[in-house]
């Protein structure tokens, strides 16, 4: 499981500047468009997670993107490993990476909106439980899209990722907790379904 | 491992019925044309394809598979990769001396042929029950095919090695036997 881990976060790093730089330019759109807006009608946080949302889709359509390109899924079946403990090992970093994305943007919205109600705690909070909501069910649509079924990503994740991004909106406004309650059955049913269907996806993959 | 009356096929293209019995150590051929079945076959010993008919018993339970394109990260050093398969592999030996000029150098790097000399070499210092080899030596030139031919002969006195060729001239040191399809 480690070496699978360490394998992941080397290879997470070419996804991630991708998804950091695919998000900034829309972050600075936002941020420079409502300075110009006599109204100011763009807050903070939506800027913050329509940013994060678009920037991440940068990092889970690769996922798994280099074992398949180097065909070595087949060694992982060859020799046995449990195909669960390669989507965890994914996940994890695709979470990280999340988490790592969020955690950029949010010192990029200090610096252009300076917010006065921006709650640390309660908003590393929301980005841990939206990151691992995400990342189990991404890394899995990921792996879809590998056998040039690229319709997946638009038909399935988005739908999945939509109400998630809603609800760490609406929880970050600090109102009503009930969304953690949401972002929880979305991880449980997501991460349920992906693991379950995981292995029969992965099976494709070995073939040579 | 034992073949047993086994038969495929899918659209025009069939297989078998075959029938062949590998010894637990051993070099092996399977010999073909371009289109004969080599590949599918592999796979079906390997367990990636299931049989019409027939069935393939006593499979070796772990087993590596080195195809033309390989496994290997291709954006990886040659040491990076050896680290990274040793560990997943759970085996701790060194680097393959024959690899260790080429040690920091990126798999992309190299030509096709010295990419498939180290892939060979790096999966012969791993330990395991089988070896399935497919076609393996097309881009080697002639001291590196001696060299690999050398690797492989010598990796059959502990293991079963599948090795799949186009021509019967292609076969080489002590068999033990060959499948021609």
């Amino acid at each position: 499981m480690i070496p699978l881990f360490k394998k992941d976060l080397r290879n997470a790093k070419n996804s991630f500047w991708a998804g950091l730089l695919l998000g900034v330019p829309l972050f600075l759109l936002l941020a420079i468009s409502n300075q110009t807006e006599p109204d100011q009608f763009v807050s903070w946080r939506t800027a913050f997670w329509f940013s994060l949302f678009f920037a991440s889709t940068a990092i889970f359509y690769r996922s798994f993107g280099l074992e398949c390109e180097n065909q070595n899924f087949g060694v992982y079946s060859a020799i046995k490993i449990q195909p669960w403990k390669i989507l965890l090992s994914q996940s994890l970093v695709q979470a990280l990476s999340f988490f790592l994305l969020g955690s950029i943007y949010i010192l990029l919205a200090i610096l252009w909106w300076s917010p006065t109600d921006l709650d640390l705690s309660l908003f590393f909070l929301i980005l841990t439980s939206v990151s691992f909501t995400l990342a189990p069910t991404a890394s899995f649509i990921g792996l879809l899209l590998q056998k040039e079924r690229e319709i997946l990503f638009p038909l399935f994740y988005l739908p999945f990722a939509s109400p998630v991004i809603i609800g760490a909106h609406i929880l970050s406004l600090g109102e009503s907790t009930t969304w953690f309650y949401i972002l929880g059955i979305f991880a449980l049913v997501g991460g349920f379904l992906s693991f379950l269907l995981f292995e029969f996806f992965f099976d494709e993959l070995t073939e040579v | 491992m034992k073949i047993k009356d086994l038969q495929f096929e899918r659209d025009e293209f069939s297989l078998g019925p075959i029938r062949f019995d590998f010894e637990e150590t051993g070099l092996y051929f399977l010999q073909g044309r371009n289109g004969s079945g080599k590949t599918s076959l592999m796979r079906l010993l390997m367990g990636r394809l299931d049989p019409s008919r027939g069935s393939v018993l006593d499979r070796p339970q772990f087993f590596l598979y080195l195809g033309v394109e390989g496994f290997f990260f291709k954006d990886w050093t040659i040491h990076e990769n050896w680290n990274y398969f040793s560990e997943i592999l759970n085996q701790s030996a060194e680097l393959p001396a024959a690899c260790q000029e080429f040690r920091n150098r990126k798999l992309k790097d190299l030509s096709l042929g010295q990419r498939q000399k180290m892939e060979c070499l790096m999966l012969f210092g791993w330990k395991t029950p089988a070896y399935f080899l497919d076609e393996v030596l097309t881009h080697l030139d002639g001291p590196a095919r001696e060299e690999i031919q050398l690797a492989i002969t010598k990796k059959s006195s502990e293991s079963l090695l599948i090795c799949s060729v186009h021509e019967s001239n292609e076969m080489f040191g002590s068999y033990r036997g060959a499948l021609s399809l």
